[in-house]
């Protein structure tokens, strides 16, 4: 072996045991860490929601959104409208199951009946807004690519950004995004910034994160304020989350018709 | 009252609610409705309806096992003072304990899954002063409801022990039927003419007795299944709209006559059921109820003898149809039919079964995010009649709402929609909840 071929060789051997950047994880690393961060057995919140549209328009909505995944992995949803007065005692109650479709339904107070409704297309408009259903599922880890694109400081937090492309074809079928951008924050793991494209890769919706805190009595880092803008209309949603509290052990009883017609 | 006084009345009670306790929720609405007819071919008539209505609701929570809601209606109408009406329309305490749900009081149900015409909901009374105009016009029934939930099933019993009829159309009404101006002459050809001039008189009408033996009762079990919502029910109790007795007398010579009309509530029994369900992104509902009525042998000539009514139907949301507005569409299919078969007469102004052979159907065109566009219609094949009812909803802001429909209808006279095709109008309102 002449010394060119073993100066390569060594130098191919440096960079298999010491890659560049070895100090940040890859894209999948830095998803599981935003995944264990964001999975609870149950969660609760006040929700102050306002619309705001291209045109200046502004509608304010207020909610009680309450979340648990069960022991058969079953994940429930209900939300209920506090105000404005047209559309308080509005529920819908949502369980999606592990093994088959889903039920939903919803509660209208004028109508005083529970009414069993299609399931929710996950690119539908989240209640109005400008989120949609599946901008509130938990991430799947294995439905997706996860590439490391760099570090990025954002409003003086340190990110990754990582870049997820969906591979599942099932997921492919349902979501609107063609790509995400995300940027996960090195210290808490919360996605404080994320950039939704379509499938012809054009920006579509765009999130900013913002008053990052500690839920009191957990480890667990949420966002208390969110804004979603829609970049093609102009439109955009702002979430300010208030009384948030995490697996506080809320009973199954919680997400049945029972308490859907009865708010209480 | 003037309706200018419902406004001064609401915003005073919005000020003083704000002074109440946290655990006192006062809320309402407060509404202006205008209904102008196309045409008046009755000065004597009621041609407009020109209200104002203030509902005032109030929730208070008395601790985790029991709170109390109640609910009054001041209605003023300029056009019909015999609407206007101070009305309390619920007043009931809920309580709580464990798996067991009660509520006493003046109270409204709502049984029964499909849309817009439900067979098995007998317990709901209803106003039926404008015939096409019944949202939230349910009265409330001084009753008792237990609900018991255990797993997946519901078991519920009411108990109503006094019986509240539906209102009918005043006889002042647009809607109040026209009578025929001759009848047959039973007499004729020994005396008289083929056909004599009547007049009616109408009697108050005949009520159940007050007492035990007029408790009404109604029971239901539910039960979700893997996707599927199912009840059965059984209700025991009073139609809450009467048989019509009709007696003619005639005069000596029979060259005339009266015809007194007897209203009289009479007992029947319903046993019905229901279902929902999903098939990929449509909803899927059906009813049906079989109705157990006094006449089995069909010898009264007034109360209906036994009969089947079920509506199956679907609905389904086209996504960004136009502009990327989406189409919320219901469509159902209505069969009312004689078991035992018979071949008998159904009075037009029969409420109960108008849908005999019926499609009814609701569109509903989203225009962005705060407007829509509304088709409502009824198609009658067996009577050959219909009702369309085009409108547009508009979100102003929130907590206001403006509507405007038209009434559209039509069809032979001896059909429902076809008797009243005089009566073509736009209706408008403005609502606002507070």
């Amino acid at each position: 072996m002449n010394l060119v071929r073993l100066a390569i060789l060594l130098v191919g051997i440096v960079f298999i045991l010491f890659p560049l950047n070895s100090q940040d994880p890859t894209g999948r690393e830095i998803m599981e860490k935003y995944k264990e961060q964001e999975l609870t057995n149950d969660e609760s919140a006040e929700i102050h929601m306002k619309l705001i549209r291209s045109g200046g328009r502004v509608r304010e909505r207020e909610v009680r959104m309450i979340s648990k995944t069960d022991e058969e992995e079953n994940r429930k949803l209900l939300i209920r409208f506090l105000s404005p007065a047209d559309v308080a005692g509005t529920g819908f109650l949502s369980i999606e199951y592990s093994d088959r479709d889903d039920d939903n339904w919803l509660y209208l107070p004028a109508l005083r009946r529970v009414r069993r409704i299609a399931s929710q297309d996950k690119t539908d408009s989240f209640v109005g807004t400008d989120f949609t259903y599946e901008d509130f599922d938990s991430e799947d880890l294995d439905a997706y690519d996860y590439t490391f694109v760099e570090t990025e400081t954002i409003n003086d937090t340190e990110t990754w950004k990582v870049e997820a492309i969906p591979t599942d074809p099932e997921k492919i079928e349902e979501t609107a995004y063609g790509k995400r951008e995300l940027w996960v924050s090195k210290e808490h793991a919360v996605v404080v910034r994320a950039k939704h494209y379509d499938t012809d890769d054009v920006l579509i919706k765009e999130l900013r994160s913002y008053d990052i805190r500690q839920v009191p009595g957990t480890e667990t880092w949420r966002p208390y304020r969110m804004v979603m803008e829609d970049v093609e209309s102009g439109n955009r949603t702002e979430l300010e989350l208030t009384d948030i509290e995490i697996d506080q052990g809320i009973p199954d009883d919680y997400f049945t018709q029972r308490y859907l017609q009865r708010g209480r | 009252m003037k309706l200018y006084l419902l406004f001064i009345v609401t915003i005073a009670f919005v000020l003083v609610s704000n002074l109440l306790v946290a655990q006192t929720q006062i809320g309402g609405f407060v509404e202006y409705d205008n209904i102008t007819y196309f045409n008046i071919y009755d000065e004597e008539k009621i041609n407009a309806r020109n209200q104002g209505i203030l509902q005032l609701e109030l929730s208070h929570s008395i601790n985790i096992n029991a709170d109390v809601f109640g609910s009054v209606e001041i209605r003023e109408d300029q056009a019909d003072q015999n609407r206007s009406r101070i009305y309390p329309r619920e007043a009931y305490i809920n309580l709580y304990f464990g798996d067991f749900d009660f509520r006493i009081g003046k109270q409204v149900y709502a049984w029964g899954r499909a849309d817009g015409f439900n067979p098995t909901d007998n317990l709901t009374v209803w106003d039926y002063s404008d015939v096409l105009d019944i949202e939230g016009e349910e009265i409330g029934q001084i009753s008792a409801l237990v609900q018991y939930y255990t797993g997946n099933w519901i078991f519920e019993a009411a108990l109503v022990p006094s019986f509240t009829e539906s209102v009918l159309p005043d006889q002042a009404s647009r809607w109040w039927p026209e009578f025929p101006g001759t009848i047959p002459n039973p007499a004729y050809p020994e005396q008289g003419p083929e056909f004599v001039p009547a007049q009616y008189t109408f009697n108050d009408p005949d009520l159940p007795d007050e007492g035990h033996e007029s408790t009404q009762y109604a029971l239901r079990v539910s039960y979700m299944y893997r996707g599927w919502d199912f009840s059965l029910s059984w209700f025991d109790g009073y139609n809450d709209l009467p048989a019509f007795y009709n007696t003619p007398q005639f005069n000596t010579s029979f060259t005339r006559a009266e015809v007194v009309i007897d209203p009289v509530y009479y007992r029947w029994r319903a046993i019905g059921g229901d279902f929902a369900t999903t098939f990929g992104g449509f909803g899927v509902r059906g009813e049906a109820a079989y109705f157990i009525t006094e006449n089995w042998d069909g010898t009264d000539p007034a109360i209906d003898t036994p009969y089947l009514q079920y509506v199956l139907g679907m609905d389904y949301t086209f996504r960004n149809v136009i502009a990327g507005n989406d189409l919320f569409l219901i469509l159902e299919w209505a069969h009312d039919y004689q078991i035992p078969d018979r071949d008998v007469t159904i009075d037009v102004m029969n409420l109960n079964r108008i849908f005999r052979k019926s499609i009814l159907s609701r569109a509903e065109l989203s225009l962005g995010d705060f407007a829509a566009l509304t088709l409502t219609g009824v198609m009658n094949f067996e009577t050959d009649d219909w009702w369309l009812q085009p409108g547009i909803e508009w979100s102003v802001t929130d907590g206001v709402e403006l509507d405007a429909r038209v009434d559209l209808l039509g069809g032979p006279d001896d059909s429902l929609f076809g008797m009243f095709d005089d009566n073509k109008r736009v209706q408008f309102r403005a609502k606002y909840s507070f």
